[in-house]
């Protein structure tokens, strides 16, 4: 199939995921009665009296369908809604705090798929010697910590115990004044590459450095995933009758794993990596509030704590974009990495 | 070999992981060890003409009509100004944006001469018609669940704008040559309207800016599309233009707002150059950042004071008053299809919906809780027990007011007589519910039931935590909390402002408890409109004693505040109804001194 109409016909796909998602979603916050959905609007006890106010301003008494057809009409129209938690549209809010999860998604994901394979590709090649083991202790000590912990330790001994060094925020406040500045042109709100098109080293350099705790607390939590992966993948590999081959012809043990077998286990570890970018990408709240690394994922909690039910529909909304093209993605490498693969068809 | 050796190394492994576990410093340490660690801190002098503090909430809007929060009125309060502002320390005001002002002698006219020479932050000058269009559109806009029902009840002595018409939006304030006279709906609101006029919602804004703009336009023939905006929809929402010592450079709703200091600003010099505020929900990065000296202040939950022990480049304010009171209110006439009455009937497996109606059981209750333990466990003794509504800080408080204190043999005595000896010999058991995470509130149940159950064990309290949204406000609303645990915070410090809502049977709490007592009612109504100080005086004496007398609750605690500055920052006072949490910030320095 061509790739053209492959993507095409993925993407058609999208409206019926949108509807689903957004009938089941919407379905369920009507499960929350008009008084529990107002309280979203209600910010202080003094308040409480203007209850049945905020009920018919905001018609939450209003039968669900007629409800559902409201905002489906304000979706069809372009406009997803009010977030009262950030106080912005729901569009502008996605945009607003995705840059920061992206950013961190960019950085870590990186990271983890490099480790993950190297650590997995080294175990499998090292089968039940002290490496191996090593390598999965490791890895499954640091999928077993909890985020919270491990960030929060991470804070005290590189912001705590060496005053200062690794501080949490994405920027510091000299350079955060910077890139508010008319000088900073902010082209796609994430700072390290705005940096790099407005050539600001200064600033560059500040936003690596607040990005070094979170994306270790990322990878050091999910590297285990794909290392384990890329190690059951690679000894499967390794057991093969091309490897057999390629080592009775001669080749160095090391050409052996990391070009014959390495490239045909790699399959299921790009399906991983592509929904562990999603997962990134569509927010980690925990790391995110300890850092103060504030994006998607923060907001969506936000909403999900005050019943912000415009902004808990656009973010899954969202989410059913991201991996609907995640997994497009996903596919057209598959092609890229196994040329037995075809696009709409099966394995040849 | 390879296998034992194999063997061994995961041996090896898990011992070296169990150790790791072990030694591995958690989230918390012992005190002792902090204390040893925390003696040796200092914290470096940073940004030296930026204020920053770290809390725990952000704006609602900016918009000084809207905002009915704190956090809103913090960022309003130092961007916009008001006609007066208070005096220092006290419940007095003085001119800001006025230089003068005068109460005629029919008592409910005030003139207010408008300070010349004041420009807005986009380079306009401040005339008395932006004082009357202010007003005028904060009665307009008037939103559901806001804060304009004190200009609505004291400028048109109705609770609604649209109730009262345009007509009398228009009169109630107008402009005389250099002059704006206000007319109030009574005279009795001369005092407390000076103390409405010190709020945030009173902000001055500039006329020909919010109209070019596109707000409202100043005509009756379109009030209406502006009365009961939806939230956002105001152009104020998210930009501003004041008078005040900064100006909004941006805001990253729940992440930071950042003030800059306005150049044109009339009044006195102020130091910073910035002013910001960062949302830092964890509390462990907050404590990091303040020892660090990458913020000023930290707000600093009463449960992690003890973290702050033994820092000594710390400047604690503590005991400082809060104008806030938390109460136990008991539901008069309880709505039978609750989940938290048992049985519904006093049998010993619930209670009726009328088991607070008894003025026995009541007072049984209040000898029942122990106030001490709850100051000192709930608190951290960061409070002090009230007999009433009228708290210390408001006018006409009442030292010597009557309080219960511990005494199971008068809580006895009380629940033998409640319901015709029932409640004694049948026992009860209802559900206490309580916002999951406040620590005050779960203890003050935990108290309640503890000490029922060692007057009888027949008296069983169950507590739950719960959701404060999707939970405990539907169930407070429709009457169906036989007991619930609410706090009121001044929005202008006279006694009416607390008895009103806890007291009157129209009051916001008292109407959800279902309690009306005629006689307070009279005594509330007649202390609003009361003139002579001291006939109010003696009206707000006989309804504290009321509350001690009807017990209508268990009046919990006025809470103290505390404020954690690093000790570079010098000139702080309180003023409990200053909405800036770090205080007066144009009076306020920072040097490494």
């Amino acid at each position: 199939m061509e790739l053209r109409s492959y993507i095409i016909r993925r993407l058609l796909l999208l409206i019926p995921v949108l509807f689903g998602v957004s009938m089941f979603i919407f379905g369920i916050t009507m499960l929350f009665s008009p008084t529990q959905r107002a309280t979203l609007y209600i910010s202080d006890p003094r308040q409480l009296a203007d209850l049945p106010a905020v009920i018919e301003l905001y018609g939450l008494d209003q039968p669900v369908w007629s409800q559902f057809t409201t905002w489906l009409g304000q979706v069809l129209s372009g406009n997803l809604g009010w977030s009262k938690v950030v106080g912005m549209p729901v569009w502008e809010a996605i945009w607003h705090y995705l840059p920061a999860t992206l950013e961190l998604a960019i950085f870590a994901t990186p990271a983890i798929i490099f480790l993950g394979i190297l650590f997995g590709t080294t175990a499998a090649a090292h089968k039940d010697t002290l490496v191996d083991h090593g390598t999965r202790v490791g890895a499954i000590v640091g999928w077993s910590l909890p985020t919270f912990w491990l960030g929060l330790i991470l804070l005290m001994v590189f912001y705590g115990i060496f005053r200062g060094f690794l501080p949490p925020d994405r920027l510091s406040v000299q350079m955060n004044i910077m890139v508010n500045s008319a000088e900073f042109i902010r082209y796609t709100h994430i700072n390290t590459i705005d940096a790099i098109l407005n050539l600001n080293g200064p600033v560059l350099l500040d936003a690596l450095r607040h990005l070094i705790l979170p994306v270790i607390t990322l990878s050091v939590v999910n590297v285990a995933f794909i290392m384990r992966l890329m190690r059951s993948s690679m000894l499967e590999a390794l057991g093969k009758g091309y490897v057999l081959t390629a080592r009775a012809k001669g080749l160095p043990e090391r050409v052996v794993v990391n070009k014959h077998a390495r490239r045909n286990a790699l399959i299921p570890v790009i399906t991983i990596s592509g929904y562990l970018f999603a997962a990134l990408a569509n927010g980690v709240v925990i790391t995110e509030t300890i850092f103060i690394y504030k994006g998607i994922g923060w907001w969506a909690w936000q909403a999900a704590l005050n019943l912000d039910i415009p902004a808990i529909l656009g973010f899954a909304l969202f989410n059913a974009v991201l991996f609907v093209l995640v997994n497009l993605v996903v596919d057209i490498l598959y092609t890229r990495v196994d040329p037995r693969v075809r696009l709409g068809g099966t394995v040849q | 070999m390879s296998k034992r050796f194999s063997k061994m190394g995961w041996i090896v492994l898990a011992a070296l992981l169990c150790l790791s576990l072990v030694l591995m410093p958690g989230c918390t340490t012992e005190p002792a060890e902090q204390e040893e660690e925390e003696e040796e801190i200092s914290i470096p002098f940073k940004n030296p003409d930026t204020f920053i503090e770290m809390t725990i909430g952000d704006a609602e809007s900016l918009d000084p009509a809207w905002g009915y929060d704190t956090a809103s009125g913090q960022q309003t309060t130092l961007i916009y100004q008001t006609l007066v502002w208070w005096d220092g320390e006290t419940s007095d005001v003085v001119p800001v944006l006025c230089t003068e002002y005068e109460l005629l002698p029919d008592g409910v006219t005030y003139r207010f001469k408008i300070r010349e020479g004041v420009k807005f932050h986009d380079g306009g000058d401040l005339t008395p018609e932006d004082v009357e269009y202010s007003f005028e559109r904060t009665l307009v806009q008037d939103r559901s669940g806001g804060p304009v029902w004190m200009l609505d009840e004291q400028l048109l002595g109705e609770y609604y704008s649209p109730d009262a018409g345009f007509a009398a939006i228009d009169a109630a304030v107008e402009v005389d040559g250099d002059y704006v006279v206000m007319t109030l709906a009574d005279a009795a609101w001369a005092i407390p309207w000076l103390q409405v006029l010190a709020g945030p919602w009173c902000s001055i804004v500039d006329k020909e800016w919010c109209v070019a703009n596109g707000e409202w336009d100043g005509t009756e023939a379109t009030w209406m599309d502006f009365h009961d905006p939806l939230s956002g929809s105001s152009y104020l929402w998210d930009k501003t233009n004041g008078t005040g010592p900064w100006m909004l450079e941006y805001w990253d709703p729940g992440i930071e707002i950042s003030l800059v200091k306005f150049d044109d600003y009339w009044g006195d010099p102020v130091q910073f150059e910035r002013v910001i505020t960062k949302k830092v929900e964890e509390w462990t990065t907050r404590k990091l950042a303040f020892l660090a000296g990458d913020c000023d202040l930290a707000y600093v939950p009463l449960t992690y004071i003890d973290e702050m022990e033994g820092i000594d480049d710390i400047q604690l304010y503590k005991d400082l008053p809060n104008l806030t009171v938390d109460s136990f209110f008991m539901t008069f006439d309880i709505d039978p299809a609750s989940d938290y009455i048992g049985s519904g009937a006093l049998d010993g497996e619930g209670i009726p919906t009328d088991f607070f109606n008894d003025i026995d059981v009541r007072k049984g209750m209040n000898y029942a809780f122990d106030f001490d333990v709850y100051i000192a466990d709930g608190l951290s003794g960061e409070g002090a027990q009230r007999g009433s509504p009228v708290i210390d800080g408001l006018t006409y408080f009442n030292p010597n007011a009557k309080m219960y204190s511990k005494d199971f043999d008068k809580a006895e005595e009380h629940f033998k007589a409640a319901h015709g000896g029932d409640v004694w010999d049948n026992g009860f058991k209802f559900t206490l519910l309580y916002n999951s995470g406040n620590i005050a509130r779960k203890t003050a149940c935990g108290i309640l039931a503890e000490n029922l159950y060692a007057i009888n064990p027949l008296f069983q309290v169950s507590i739950q935590p719960a959701d404060w949204r999707s939970v405990m406000i539907p169930n407070l609303v429709t009457s169906k909390m036989p007991m619930f645990q609410i706090g009121w915070m001044a929005d202008y410090p006279d006694p009416d402002n607390f008895a009103f809502p806890f007291m009157h049977s129209q009051g916001t709490f008292s109407h959800f408890q279902n309690y009306s007592n005629p006689e307070v009612d009279a005594l509330i109504e007649a202390g609003k409109f009361e003139l002579d100080p001291a006939a109010r005086k003696d009206i707000y004496y006989e309804i504290q004693d009321w509350y001690y007398d009807d017990a209508p609750g268990i009046m919990l605690a006025q809470g103290f505040a505390r404020k954690y500055f690093t000790k570079y920052i010098h000139g702080f006072y309180y003023n409990p109804m200053n909405p800036v949490y770090f205080g007066p910030l144009w009076d306020m320095t920072k040097s490494e001194s």
